[in-house]
């Protein structure tokens, strides 16, 4: 089965419906199956892969905390477990750049769907585990559905053990607030996704394939849709599997809180990716010393954190390089409250974040330097804006007399979202008036071709 | 959650009423445009020559030079990728409509006799009636290319762009027509450029008996209704007019015609190919000379430039008078 966003919605909407039919007590094992047959169905290939990992490290998981608080036993095989993660992680996922940058003569591996994400979540777990901050685990089933949790197996968020853990120990219950919360996210996910996301995807994929074809205006124009492509493709599927999550009777928090209106590089990655930016705080930069050694060691901090950061998106320099530019931005920002920043302060600080945060999202979309250097030159230096220009920029939408009226829908889209965000920023948040407005562009704009998720690449 | 389920059946039931309306009746929008059926059956403008074809046509004839000659007389009906199939029943819709007219001029587009059917223009959707719908629905059922993707595509999401953005959007796209004409400027290109466009890939090149069908059933209709037809081929880059898959296909397609006695007009490569092969038919005296290897007037491999439109259609013009 290929994952596209309508098998998944099928799948989902067919286990919900066999989660609330059968008792309580046999709903942890529904949502453990469904999970399994989920992987099964998108990889049939490396489920043995991921069941291997679970057996692991819930092994692991359990001599850990049979051995008391950072006795050497303890360690060994913390450090045995996240080696044997991080050794399946990085096998499958960097195998292909050491054979690429080293001229090596093996054949290139395929990468396991969701690997980034379940072994992060194990690491956290077994790291929780050693660090008392969770009490072991004792319940493989529960454990592997935490794992294996399909609506986050693919493209995250990556929760914490006690969020799914937890609640299958308190039994899972129909709970109406959290239900409706769920189709609330849901619908505005579906949203994003089918109907911003995967219209201007055809649009920057055109662009980005061949930026030397069109007028410098388009490639600005592809960049800033890239950006936004980029938030509703992946926020969007956040939101519907927090969505979905809630459905099932599970809290869980949001992995995106309107990244776009952050007003410095702190507070976007405040907002940004959530899971993944806490997993590294807590994992990584605080274990390393945070800020509490001095300036120097927290300058490397943040590099290596945001290094690390770049690395977990791909085997690519590009990835990298675009984790140190947030790195090197974040450390220079200093602690500031931005809810007390004056007006013109405000609108100026996100214009700069946001123009901080979109040549990073070049450096993540360009995979090398020669076309990095090719697109800033033609964007930069040949950028001219006429009647010309506009139309030839406008046409790749659909190459008909239908662009002018795609790229207008797309704006109106995107005030749509604005608007929308801009109320949830202020506390104002009209979500009836937004299901509304999401079900009626659902049902008469969505795109219904099988496009994949940006994020399960990752 | 008993407010949202109430929500969720409002918006349904509007939508569906929204669907249905459209279907039927956003056609309407269009009787004025100036390109489109619409605009022919509802009598705003009539025409005695009907272009009817794919966007070789909108690209390839210069309504200008049209006018020139004889003002009020021609109509461009062009849809992307149009295809016999659809011709036919558009062709029909038209007569239906009593649209009168005295020479049809259809594109002889070697590349859409070869496709299995496929409406890749969805402003027919917007442009014809219901009952023309769904007997494109008809030929896609007929073929097995109707999945519900297509169906949800073809009946509820086509055009939505089109309708909600109508007062400024159609403003702007109909200064671009002219009798269905393009009257925008498009720049020729290099030969570079036009080499390191994508190529046209088809999965196979054999003439499909469906649309080998449907210019039969074309040629019919225009007989009981008293109308000459045409078949045009307009000119290609010469990287595609001399391709071999091309010229085969352009020989079946000739074949028929000349068993059918339909007139066609031809490239001059594709004349000197059928020569070659056939001397008792003089081929070359169908064949209207342009060449095929001036980049300048092309803006891709298939379609045409304003400078190759003007000078292909002063071509054709005397081609067809005489």
């Amino acid at each position: 089965m290929q994952f596209s966003i309508y098998l998944f919605l099928l799948f989902c909407f067919t286990t919900l419906a066999i989660f609330y039919l059968f008792p309580k007590k046999a709903r942890p094992f529904i949502l453990f199956t469904s999970s399994f047959l989920f992987y099964g169905l998108c990889d049939f290939r490396f489920l043995g892969l991921l069941i291997l990992e679970i057996l692991l490290t819930f092994f692991i998981a359990n001599e850990i905390s049979k051995h008391s608080d950072n006795s050497k036993k303890s360690k060994c095989y913390l450090v045995l477990g996240i080696l044997s993660v991080l050794g399946i992680l990085a096998g499958f996922k960097y195998f292909d750049f050491f054979i690429e940058h080293f001229s090596l003569s093996f054949k290139s591996v395929l990468l396991p769907l969701g690997i980034s994400y379940y072994s992060f979540k194990a690491i956290s777990y077994l790291i929780d585990v050693f660090k008392k901050t969770r009490m072991v685990e004792t319940s493989f089933v529960s454990y592997a559905t935490y794992i294996s949790f399909f609506p986050h197996l693919i493209c995250g968020p990556i929760l914490r053990s006690n969020t799914i853990t937890e609640p299958i120990k308190k039994g899972l219950s129909y709970n109406p607030n959290l239900f409706r919360q769920g189709v609330l996210l849901l619908t505005s996910g579906l949203f994003k996704k089918i109907v911003i996301a995967d219209r201007i995807a055809a649009y920057t994929n055109t662009i980005f394939n061949s930026p030397e074809s069109f007028p410098s205006f388009a490639l600005l124009l592809a960049l800033l849709l890239f950006a936004l492509q980029l938030y509703c493709d992946f926020g969007g599927y956040s939101e519907i599997a927090v969505g979905i999550t809630k459905m099932f009777g599970i809290s869980c928090e949001d992995n995106f809180k309107r990244p776009y209106f952050a007003l410095n590089i702190r507070d976007f990655w405040r907002r940004w990716h959530i899971s993944l930016s806490s997993w590294l705080r807590d994992y990584i930069y605080i274990p390393l010393g945070g800020n509490r050694k001095g300036n120097a060691r927290k300058f490397f901090n943040t590099l290596a954190t945001f290094g690390v950061c770049g690395i977990w998106h791909g085997n690519a320099l590009h990835f990298i390089l675009w984790g140190l530019w947030h790195g090197v931005f974040n450390s220079l920002t200093p602690k500031q409250d931005v809810t007390k920043f004056s007006l013109p302060t405000k609108i100026l600080a996100f214009f700069l974040t946001f123009s901080i945060v979109l040549f990073g999202w070049l450096l993540f979309r360009i995979e090398s330097f020669d076309a990095l250097r090719l697109f800033l030159s033609h964007l930069i230096f040949d950028f001219s804006l006429n009647i010309s220009a506009i139309t030839n920029s406008l046409l790749p939408f659909t190459y008909a007399n239908t662009c002018m009226a795609h790229f207008l829908t797309t704006l109106i889209f995107t005030f749509i979202l604005f608007i929308q965000e801009y109320l949830q920023e202020k506390q104002k948040d009209k979500e009836y008036l937004f299901f509304g407005i999401h079900l009626f562009c659902i049902f008469l704009f969505c795109q219904t071709g099988n496009s994949p998720f940006l994020y399960a690449n990752f | 959650m008993a407010k949202l389920i109430k929500i969720f059946f409002l918006v349904l039931i509007t939508c569906l009423l929204l669907i249905l309306a459209k279907n039927e009746f956003a056609r309407f929008l269009t009787k004025k445009s100036p390109y489109g059926i619409q605009t022919l059956i509802s009598k705003t403008a009539s025409a005695e020559n009907i272009f009817l074809g794919s966007s070789m046509f909108r690209q390839g004839i210069d309504i200008h030079v049209l006018e020139n000659k004889i003002p009020n007389s021609s109509w461009i009906l062009a849809y992307n990728g149009n295809q016999p199939v659809f011709e036919y029943i558009i062709l029909k819709e038209l007569l239906d409509n009593n649209v009168q007219f005295k020479t049809l001029y259809l594109d002889m587009y070697a590349y859409s006799v070869i496709a299995p059917p496929k409406v890749s223009d969805e402003r027919l959707f917007l442009h014809t009636n219901f009952s023309t719908k769904l007997n494109f629905w008809k030929i896609l059922k007929e073929n097995n290319l109707a999945s519900f993707n297509d169906f949800f595509q073809m009946f509820v999401t086509s055009n939505n762009e089109i309708l909600w953005t109508w007062p400024l959007n159609q403003k702007l796209t109909d200064s671009r027509y002219l009798r269905g004409g393009n009257t925008a400027f498009n720049p020729g290109n290099t030969d570079s450029i036009i080499r390191s466009l994508p190529p046209v890939i088809m999965e196979n090149y054999n003439f499909r008996q469906e649309q080998k069908e449907a210019l039969l059933k074309i040629k019919e209709l225009c007989i009981n209704n008293r109308i000459e037809l045409v078949l045009i081929e307009t000119p290609k880059y010469i990287e595609i007019a001399l391709d071999s898959n091309y010229l085969k296909i352009m020989q079946e397609y000739v074949e028929l015609a000349k068993a059918e006695n339909i007139t066609f007009s031809l490239s001059e490569t594709t004349a000197q190919f059928m020569q070659q092969l056939d001397s008792n038919f003089n081929y070359l005296e169908q064949a209207v000379s342009f060449n095929s290897s001036d980049p300048e007037s092309f803006q891709d491999r298939i379609h045409l430039s304003s400078k190759g439109r003007k000078i292909y259609t002063e071509k054709i013009l005397k081609f067809l008078t005489k």
